[in-house]
């Protein structure tokens, strides 16, 4: 049994509790209007048209080809990581679609090392053009300018690679040119021409195989401007304009 | 006096509970709507009337997309060679060059429409109407002006040849088929040799193969421009000349998403 002084100090507890249920309660009630009202307000937004004065622009009227539904589709902000892949290069891409790697593949190191074995090759086949000293003024800066590409094709192919770059030069390649680049000018370009298409060729039948992206547009790069050695060399030697303007060459270094 | 107080305290309803009560109910209101979730329509509120608008149709960037831009592409190199040969601008022996050069671009487009069919997708037969309007038809106007249209349009054509061959350079990175990459840079190959041809017809001979400037210290058209192919902005300088001797520049770009073929344009 409580006392009267103890029956007046648990009075106001029990009160208090009973307070806090009521002031729960009524919290509760006090907002469940409120909690409708922004219901209310939110769907109004969308569909209610009864205020004529007041238009909206939803966002979906500035929509444009970039946008794109999250369900099929994936954008620059939304990267697209299926099976580990890195983002997409495209700003777009189709449904379904698979994520290239940007890398080099197993596969691609392969092809890779290839295509930095002809580079050397072909660079050291113009070195040696050079050494043998027989070259005009204006020849000579033509050489060197197309020799220092191939080397700067061979360090950025390495670079690429990086420690799975033989840097090898395909003695093969270097092997079946070595001994035909001699006598005048014009017979040192007319071989040249053939290996500079052999090396386009090569390169475009790489890029069917080349999966990751990074070797991919360096290899395209690659073709577009031996494409233009090609056709500088052959235009040099005033070689028919088909023969410029078209690349019937077999790639170099078949087998390598 | 001690009833009162007891009377009083056992009150839940005294002004000063209603008080408390009252102001804990609307914090526990306003705390529970700011927990409610945000409905967001993205809606930007307009005052006043506002045309409709329609929506464009959402276009995404595709291997067959990429394809007929490249053939929209290829169809401005035929339009501009016909308009310049029908302009009479050039001698037989230049007119049957661009006539070669055009025969190989109606080839590109053949090979492309090909490929396109076999995505299950519609070939674009006509010129890329961005192209055509943004660097094209005012190139050509200047071109027809010109006290030199000759060289200029020399220069056009060496424009159009490195636009067409960069843009198969710039869409590698975006086609998904490894094989499509090496069929569009098969057809870059020999975009990139018309752009020698059409070098050396403006600049001759062996010191026209390699870059070089001017007095003015601006770029010569060369027809190894450098080492990797370049996906740059190409700037011609056509036209009359200013009171100060400089010709009009304009500057050509790679279709980009502004003037992609979506599969929605007919």
């Amino acid at each position: 049994m409580n006392t009267p002084e103890q029956a007046e100090l648990t009075e106001p507890k029990t009160s208090s509790r009973r307070r806090l249920f009521t002031t729960l309660l009524g919290g509760a009630a006090a907002a469940v209007p409120t909690l409708i009202t922004s219901g209310v307000r939110a769907a109004g937004a969308t569909t209610d048209t009864t205020v004529p004065e007041v238009q909206e622009l939803t966002t979906t009227d500035y929509a444009t080809t970039d946008t794109v539904p999250a369900k099929d589709a994936t954008t620059d902000s939304m990267p697209m990581m299926m099976g580990g892949a890195p983002p997409m290069q495209s700003k777009t891409v189709s449904a379904g679609a698979i994520a290239p790697p940007l890398q080099p593949t197993a596969q691609d190191k392969e092809i890779l090392n290839t295509a930095l074995g002809v580079e050397l090759a072909i660079r050291d086949l113009y070195a040696d053009i050079v050494a043998t000293g027989d070259l005009s003024d204006e020849e000579l800066p033509v050489v060197l300018l197309i020799h220092s590409h191939h080397v700067a094709y061979a360090q950025s192919l390495g670079g690429l690679l990086g420690r799975a770059a033989i840097n090898k030069r395909n003695d093969n390649t270097y092997a079946e040119y070595a001994d035909k680049l001699k006598g005048s000018f014009k017979a040192l370009v007319f071989e040249l021409v053939t290996i500079e298409n052999g090396a386009t060729t090569r390169h475009i039948e790489s890029l069917a195989m080349l999966e990751g992206l990074n070797g991919a547009t360096l290899i395209a790069s690659i073709i577009s401007i031996e494409s233009r050695h090609a056709a500088s060399l052959a235009s040099v030697i005033k070689k028919p304009l088909n023969a410029i303007i078209e690349n019937k060459q077999s790639p170099i270094a078949i087998g390598a | 006096m001690n009833d009162i107080n007891k009377s009083s305290r056992n009150n839940a309803f005294s002004r000063r509970t209603m008080l408390r009560t009252s102001g804990i109910t609307i914090t526990a209101g306003m705390l529970l709507a700011a927990c409610t979730k945000k409905v967001s329509t993205g809606a930007l509120p307009r005052i006043g009337e506002s045309p409709t608008t329609t929506v464009l149709p959402e276009g995404l960037i595709t291997d067959e997309v990429l394809l007929r831009t490249a053939m929209s592409v290829e169809y401005n190199a035929i339009d501009t060679y016909a308009t310049v040969i029908e302009a009479k601008i050039f001698k037989a022996g230049t007119n049957n060059l661009l006539k070669r050069f055009s025969q190989d671009h109606e080839s590109h487009a053949e090979a492309l429409s090909g490929l396109i069919k076999e995505l299950n997708g519609s070939p674009y037969k006509k010129a890329n109407p961005n192209v055509t309007s943004l660097y094209i038809n005012p190139a050509l106007d200047l071109v027809t002006s010109s006290e030199d249209p000759t060289a200029d349009a020399l220069v056009l054509a060496h424009a159009l040849e490195t636009l067409a061959a960069q843009t198969y350079q710039a869409f590698v990175v975006m086609l998904l088929d490894p094989a499509l990459r090496s069929a569009a840079m098969s057809i870059a190959d020999q975009e990139a040799r018309h752009t020698v041809v059409l070098a050396q017809a403006i600049r001759p001979g062996l010191a026209g193969l390699l870059p070089g400037t001017n007095e003015a210290g601006k770029p010569l058209i060369a027809a190894i421009p450098s080492a990797f192919g370049s996906l740059s902005t190409i700037p011609i300088a056509v036209g009359k000349p200013n009171e100060s001797g400089n010709k009009t520049t304009l500057v050509l770009e790679t279709p980009s998403l502004n003037s992609f073929i979506y599969d929605y344009i007919d």
